[in-house]
């Protein structure tokens, strides 16, 4: 855990740099006390003085971080992440039906099922249910895109 | 009283005590599934609100809540793996009495816990929050900047695991509140020039993405990972008598006292208030009693279950009184709220008196029913346990991205929750807590106009904070609330290396 306090420490304390330069560039008084930089600047003060003290924060980690171990398996967990990217990224085109079926499908062969019926029956019934829920009982908008 | 009957004969409407029902009930079933929180399951059922009139939606949400803090006992009791954090202390001798046969009786002293618990929170909320909103109407923005800087300071200080951690969630939310249009002048900040981006990121997707999406990368990985074996449930379901809770009483009540004052402090969750009690029960015992604590005994399980209820009550206080939430749960409350055009804090109880009044008949009811579908429902619930996680996660996504994009029709607002979902994975696994981000960017703009509004008052002189006696007295809670942690900390590490 240390190793990776130290790399998130780094990160953030890159962050709060850039953020204080871009904030340093807003306005600095309207007048009557602090502008629009005042809290960023402070906020990104804050987070680099943090993110140093994490940087040198030793921490024992109990077990293991991950669930997932060897290659196979961060292969299909970060599969399912890019599903879920994709999924996202073309909700909009796809339309909400469709593209939830497919993401239900491609998640549940992720994560091992492997009897057809199962999958079919399970990924059109769980985005079906949900859009008709959601547009025809609840009024509540969904995304509709060429396919639905 | 009157607003409180008129408030009663409001939930009594069809349609509002069919939803509370059916919020209660979806409560039990998501709090009875591991892994899914009280949190995660408001989040998710936000937007099936959105098409409803204020008090039902919020009531609905409302029986959400309450019913997933008692649904992880199930869970707890039954397999000894809390259904949320909060039930983690009841699985200590909820699971024992299930390993003696008595899972009935656990779960029966556990509903009823649960009940008496959150009773004696909306108690509590009913008499102590129009007091509180009278005081607070006299806040101006010196106190309003207090009170932020306050529950900043102090959720990030208690939301659990690592102080420092905790504040670098809560200084981060902070930064991230402040992209979008200044508050004062409107000049655009962090925008990059994207229309988008002016209105600055709408807390409800980051919270979706933080509590929901993070939960289902979390359960694809572990069921890629090889997953958990469902346990075989051997219970048999023979009920508490009446006999047998006589003597719990005594322990019930103080336990709901302790989960009110803790649900009140801003973040110090049900987790917090169910151990507390549960320490504190165990000094009121008898010297026989105290050996048999931890391994099956009911006191241990309504102290737990009755404080983890009592917080319900107690975190409403400050969120209808102030404005201020006092946990995530509440922060999704007050954006149901003011999805609906409703701005809680102490404008409220004299603007929308029968709304709060209908609100607090409606958790009345709302512990009630807990009890009753608690009880009779049991055997059907320890079925929910059986739910395939393999569904579970494709379908907490799809939900999840529904909720982001209701909000304002907005795509952006699923890319938000995207991102926001993506990097709540990564804090669960390196022990960020997530609290502190959704808070951050509900308290961060407060905090800031009112601090800046303080000083346009002031006429730019900071002396005004030390002027006005509520606001120095937030201000100097919060730094305590700051610096107190760390010093613990370290006179505790300095104790063990001496004892070493």
């Amino acid at each position: 855990m240390t190793m990776a306090n130290r790399v998130i420490g780094f990160g953030l304390l890159i962050l709060s740099v850039y953020a204080w330069l871009i904030a340093n560039a807003f306005p600095s008084s309207n007048g009557l006390g602090p502008g629009p930089d005042y809290f960023p600047k402070i906020a990104a003060s804050a987070l680099g003085v943090l993110s140093i003290l994490l940087i040198g924060r030793k921490e024992k980690q109990d077990g293991a971080v991950y669930a997932v171990s060897g290659k196979p398996a961060v292969l299909l967990f970060v599969t399912g992440i890019i599903v879920m990217m994709v999924y996202v990224l073309f909700v909009q085109w796809l339309g909400f039906t469709v593209s939830s079926a497919l993401v239900t499908l491609a998640w549940m062969i992720l994560m091992g099922i492997r009897k057809w019926t199962t999958l079919i029956v399970a990924s059109v019934l769980i985005s079906a249910g949900i859009s008709y829920v959601f547009e025809f009982l609840l009024s509540v908008p969904i995304p509709h895109g060429i396919l639905y | 009283m009157d607003l409180l009957l008129q408030g009663l004969g409001n939930v009594f409407q069809p349609e509002v005590i069919l939803l509370l029902i059916g919020g209660v009930i979806i409560g039990i079933i998501i709090g009875a599934l591991p892994g899914l929180t009280a949190t995660m399951g408001v989040a998710l059922f936000l937007p099936v609100t959105f098409g409803m009139d204020a008090v039902t939606g919020v009531l609905l949400l409302i029986g959400v809540y309450f019913g997933s803090i008692y649904g992880g006992s199930i869970a707890a009791i039954l397999l000894n793996t809390p259904g949320t954090p909060a039930s983690a202390a009841t699985a200590l001798d909820g699971h024992a009495m299930t390993k003696q046969g008595k899972a009935g009786k656990a779960l029966g002293y556990a509903a009823i816990a649960s009940g008496v618990g959150g009773l004696i929170s909306v108690l509590m909320l009913i008499l102590i929050a129009p007091q509180l909103a009278g005081v607070a109407l006299n806040f101006s923005a010196p106190e309003m900047f207090g009170l932020a800087l306050f529950g900043l300071s102090i959720i990030s200080s208690v939301s659990g695991g690592s102080v420092l951690k905790g504040l670098i969630a809560g200084v981060f939310g902070i930064l991230i509140s402040t992209i979008g249009m200044d508050p004062m002048t409107s000049y655009p900040r962090f925008t990059y020039d994207q229309l988008s981006l002016l209105n600055g990121f709408s807390f409800i997707p980051v919270m979706i993405g933080l509590f929901a999406v993070s939960e289902a990368l979390v359960i694809m990985e572990g069921e890629i990972g090889g997953g958990d074996k469902i346990k075989k449930i051997i219970a048999n379901y023979v009920l508490p008598k009446w006999n047998e809770l006589k003597r719990l009483w005594f322990s019930m009540i103080r336990s709901g006292f302790i989960g009110t004052i803790i649900g009140i402090i801003p973040g110090a969750g049900a987790d917090i208030a169910a151990f507390v009690s549960y320490n504190e029960g165990k000094r009121f015992l008898k010297k026989e009693e105290k050996e048999t604590y931890g391994k099956g005994n009911p006191k241990g399980i309504v102290s737990a279950e009755a404080a983890n209820n009592g917080v319900t009550g107690g975190a409403m206080i400050p969120l209808l009184t102030l404005g201020i939430p006092g946990d995530a749960v509440a922060a999704i409350l007050l954006g149901a709220l003011v999805v609906q055009g409703i701005q809680p804090g102490p404008q409220l109880f004299a603007t929308s008196g029968e709304l709060v009044y209908t609100l607090f008949a409606g958790m009345i009811i709302a512990n009630i029913l807990m009890v009753i579908f608690g009880i009779s429902g049991i055997r059907l619930f320890v079925k929910i346990l059986l739910v395939p996680k393999k569904m579970l996660a494709p379908l907490i996504l799809i939900l999840s991205t529904i909720g982001a994009y209701a909000i304002s029709n907005n795509i952006f607002d699923v890319f938000t929750m995207l991102v926001a979902g993506i990097i709540g994975y990564f804090m669960k696994k390196y022990g960020f807590p997530a609290s502190p981000i959704v808070l951050a960017l509900i308290l961060g703009p407060m905090a800031e106009s009112e601090f800046r509004r303080s000083l346009v008052m002031s006429e730019g002189s900071y002396s005004i904070f030390l002027e006005r006696p509520i606001a120095l007295g937030f201000i100097i809670i919060a730094v305590l609330s700051l610096i107190l942690p760390l010093v613990w900390g370290k006179l505790k590490k300095n104790k063990k290396v001496n004892a070493a």
